[in-house]
């Protein structure tokens, strides 16, 4: 029955901020290694971009408050209600980046000031994931109250965030031969256990029920779209593996990259969909 | 504290709804929200013996419901805001309109369909007892106006011992485990127990969305 959630906006926010996080992670570890000032510098740079990922996806969060003016009492919640431990682990994290971001412009930014920051944004980007995957665990809910839930969106973060990670290295043309390898690895990886999760996920629907649907009944297309998410994640991971060859020109590997996180977005995307159409409580 | 809560006698109930109009009367709701809700609970077959007779086991009662300002608040536990507070006196759960932001936490765990999103304030709202009657000694106006006076307001623990047999749910309302409602329902001998799969509600339009 009718849920106050709205689908669209939410599955966009699933989307992107949780990759943007990831994707910010992947960055700050090509920065952490970095040997050569002029790369770091660019690297510093980038740092916006998963950044506005992040931005775009909170913004989109945000559309469906009714009343945004009401929005700071969200934060009255911290450590009660799960909603609020996501949004303050996303503020705080924008903040570390945020503020790294602005920081790095000045003229003299030691790495003794740059390097704990970076560790220390990129546990909140983390923590930020984490909160988000366990914001769905509802007892009146049983079709969001599983393992599946926090299992599914940390896998589809695993397979969009080191993909948009790779793209922003990229743009950066920082030449990270063996970071670059191990993002397309992780993303690759991600994408099978996360058929194989989604897949599991679809079975176990027919076993959850209230007095007046089944669970499966909500998502007659979730077989379809995840054989989508599959053919999507694997175009985009192909993509991705094809901009690592060494013969890719920059502009080339830049296109492919650029191919691989809007595959992979879209393929998160449609599976997220489904997870907020799966609402359904115990009662009616 | 004192726990108010509903009795609801569903073998009196005969579904005219007129609880559920005086509340919108009362409470000046729009067309699209009502605080009061009238489920029709319906099921059963029929069968043909084969000798030119049927057997039936057809059956349908109502449930009507309005918040149960329950014991554990689902709605309660999960508002990021804290805008859902129970009254330290009285038990009744309300929605501060002040710190309410309009996610739509409530409307999407409470089990019984209670809290809705108001399309013009933006706001989560819902029964709230009719604590301002309640605070001058009245009944919820729902109670009042039961032409076959099948509902009752008071210390939940007192109407549960003053009406013998009650119990905290019935098909199709959620297990009373999920949230503790206040609620005591004497089962008219129809009525099927949670979690029973025989039946359907039937007036599914008029209780969600509520189209007009």
């Amino acid at each position: 029955m009718s849920s106050g959630f709205d689908e669209f906006s939410l599955a966009v926010f699933t989307t992107l901020a949780p990759a943007g996080a990831l994707a910010f992670v992947a960055v700050a570890l090509a920065r952490l290694f970095a040997r050569d000032h002029d790369a770091a510098v660019r690297l510093d740079r980038i740092t916006a971009l998963p950044f506005s990922v992040m931005l775009v996806g909170f913004i989109a969060s945000a559309t469906h408050l009714g009343t945004p003016a009401n929005a700071l009492h969200v934060f009255s919640g911290v450590g009660r209600s799960p909603l609020s431990n996501e949004v303050f682990a996303a503020v705080m994290f924008l903040f570390l980046v945020g503020s790294y971001w602005m920081c790095a412009f000045k003229r003299h930014f030691p790495d003794a000031v740059a390097r704990p920051w970076l560790v220390l944004a990129s546990v909140a980007g983390l923590a930020f994931v984490a909160c988000t995957s366990l914001a769905y665990s509802v007892d009146t809910v049983p079709t969001w109250n599983t393992l599946f839930t926090p299992v599914n969106l940390w896998l589809s973060a695993l397979l969009a965030g080191p993909t948009l990670g790779l793209l922003f290295l990229r743009v950066a043309r920082v030449d990270a031969r063996r970071l670059s390898a191990a993002l397309v690895v992780v993303a690759a990886l991600a994408l099978v256990a996360g058929t194989v999760m989604l897949y599991l996920h679809h079975q176990s629907l027919g076993g959850i029920a209230n007095n007046e649907l089944i669970a499966s009944a909500l998502v007659p297309d979730y077989g379809s779209a995840i054989i989508f998410h599959t053919l999507t994640g694997t175009a985009g991971c192909l993509c991705a593996a094809l901009s690592l060859r060494r013969f890719a020109s920059p502009r080339t590997a830049l296109a492919l990259t650029g191919a691989a996180s809007i595959l992979v977005l879209v393929a998160v995307f449609v599976t997220r969909i489904e997870f907020y159409q799966l609402h359904l409580t115990v009662g009616f | 504290m004192t726990q108010y809560g509903f009795y609801f006698d569903s073998a009196r109930c005969t579904g005219c709804k007129t609880c559920e109009m005086a509340c919108k009367d009362y409470k000046d709701l729009p067309s699209t929200i009502a605080f009061r809700k009238v489920y029709d609970y319906e099921g059963g077959t029929w069968t043909d013996a084969g000798n030119g007779t049927y057997t039936s086991d057809t059956f349908a009662y109502h449930v009507s419901l309005a918040c149960n300002h329950c014991a554990m608040p689902a709605c309660m536990a999960k508002c990021p805001s804290g805008a859902i507070e129970k009254d330290g006196k009285t038990g009744l759960v309300r929605i501060d309109q002040e710190k309410c932001t309009g996610v739509g936490v409530c409307v999407t765990t409470c089990p019984y369909n209670v809290p809705i999103l108001d399309a013009t304030t933006k706001k989560g709202v819902k029964c709230d007892g009719c604590a301002d009657r309640v605070a001058e000694g009245m009944n919820p106006i729902c109670v009042e106006s039961c032409p076959v006076r099948a509902l009752e307001f008071g210390d939940i623990e007192e109407l549960r011992s003053k009406h013998a047999g009650t119990v905290a749910g019935i098909a199709p309302l959620p297990s009373p485990d999920e949230t503790t409602p206040s609620l005591a329902i004497n089962p008219c001998p129809a009525a099927k127990e949670v979690g029973d799969t025989t039946g359907a509600i039937m007036n599914e339009k008029e209780v969600t969305d509520i189209p007009a």
